[in-house]
């Protein structure tokens, strides 16, 4: 270093102001605020309203699991129901009154019953056209 | 979590030096401020980035440039005028009731100022806190050449700036 350099060295420098010692170190040492999570914030206006929707929909999705059909009982309901022996009688009842309107000859109802056996419920509708 | 009684020895330690340092930088009192508080309190919740630490006042001084650039990088894209303010700095030297002390001292703080920031760093930790290129460079993060290049432009351009005034002050005998 040279004799220029020397001089500006010699150059005495401020003081740090006496004041932000009793500033700066207590905010340091304080602990660090718990930043809220963004669903913290987003809950934050109302969250005793936000706890009551929440209660109803886990009331709503309890009842529907209570409420839910047994495997046994869905499998009854999917399963195609032939068509009842009184209803089968009541439309060979039917035909018969038809056919004495008619004036055309019909066998009994057994008969009819053998010649078309029971089928769904459009089938015995598109017989009873047919008659 | 840093305890009080932990920062205190360090700030009473290295608060001068980090303070001179940063005010020489960022040339704003205000700034040399923000930057210690922002610096103390990252030690205060990560007391663990002392652990380890064999120099402490070069690795303060490393985190006080770091973020003293932040400090300026988010102002530049702020305010394009920043330049302009910095002209308008604070001194970095104490007053003296010496008008001769006085005006060299105001002529060496605005010779200071006109040096690029980076420059002006390796200055003030070579003649202020007599620090080696070596450890310079280390705290700056920079190449040793680089520094002392840095420090010889530098030094240079005070020396051409302060001529006419050091001769003065030489020829009155007070050097």
């Amino acid at each position: 270093m040279d004799e220029f350099e020397q001089f500006l060295k010699k150059q005495p420098l401020r003081e740090v102001p006496p004041a932000w010692r009793a500033e700066i170190l207590p905010t340091a040492a304080q602990p660090k605020a718990v930043q809220p999570t963004w669903w913290c914030e987003w809950l934050w206006p109302s969250p005793a309203a936000w706890a009551g929707l929440a209660c109803i929909w886990i009331v709503i999705l309890v009842l529907n699991v209570a409420t839910r059909p047994l495997a046994a009982e869905r499998q009854l309901a999917e399963r195609p129901q032939p068509p009842s022996h009184d209803m089968v009688l009541a439309l060979a009842q039917q035909r018969r009154d038809l056919a004495q309107l008619l004036g055309s000859p019909v066998g009994s109802g057994v008969e009819m019953e053998r010649r078309h056996p029971p089928g769904p419920q459009s089938e015995s509708r598109r017989i009873t056209g047919e008659a | 979590m840093a305890a009080p009684h932990d920062l205190q020895p360090l700030y009473d330690d290295h608060a001068q030096a980090l303070f001179a340092f940063l005010l020489n930088f960022t040339r704003q009192e205000a700034d040399a401020r923000d930057v210690l508080q922002e610096l103390f309190l990252k030690l205060g919740r990560h007391p663990h980035l002392l652990h380890n630490v064999t120099e402490p006042r070069a690795f303060l001084i490393r985190l006080a440039h770091n973020q003293a650039i932040d400090l300026m990088r988010r102002r530049a894209t702020r305010q394009k005028n920043y330049d302009q303010l910095a002209a308008e700095s604070d001194s970095v030297f104490a007053p003296s009731d010496n008008p001769d002390d006085t005006t060299f001292r105001l002529n060496l703080a605005a010779a200071l100022a006109e040096l690029p920031a980076e420059q002006r760093a390796v200055v003030h930790l070579k003649l202020w806190e007599d620090m080696t290129f070596e450890a310079i460079a280390e705290t700056l993060c920079i190449p040793p050449n680089t520094a002392a290049s840095r420090y010889r432009y530098g030094i240079d351009k005070l020396r051409e700036r302060l001529r006419p005034l050091y001769d003065e002050i030489k020829q009155h005998g007070r050097v």
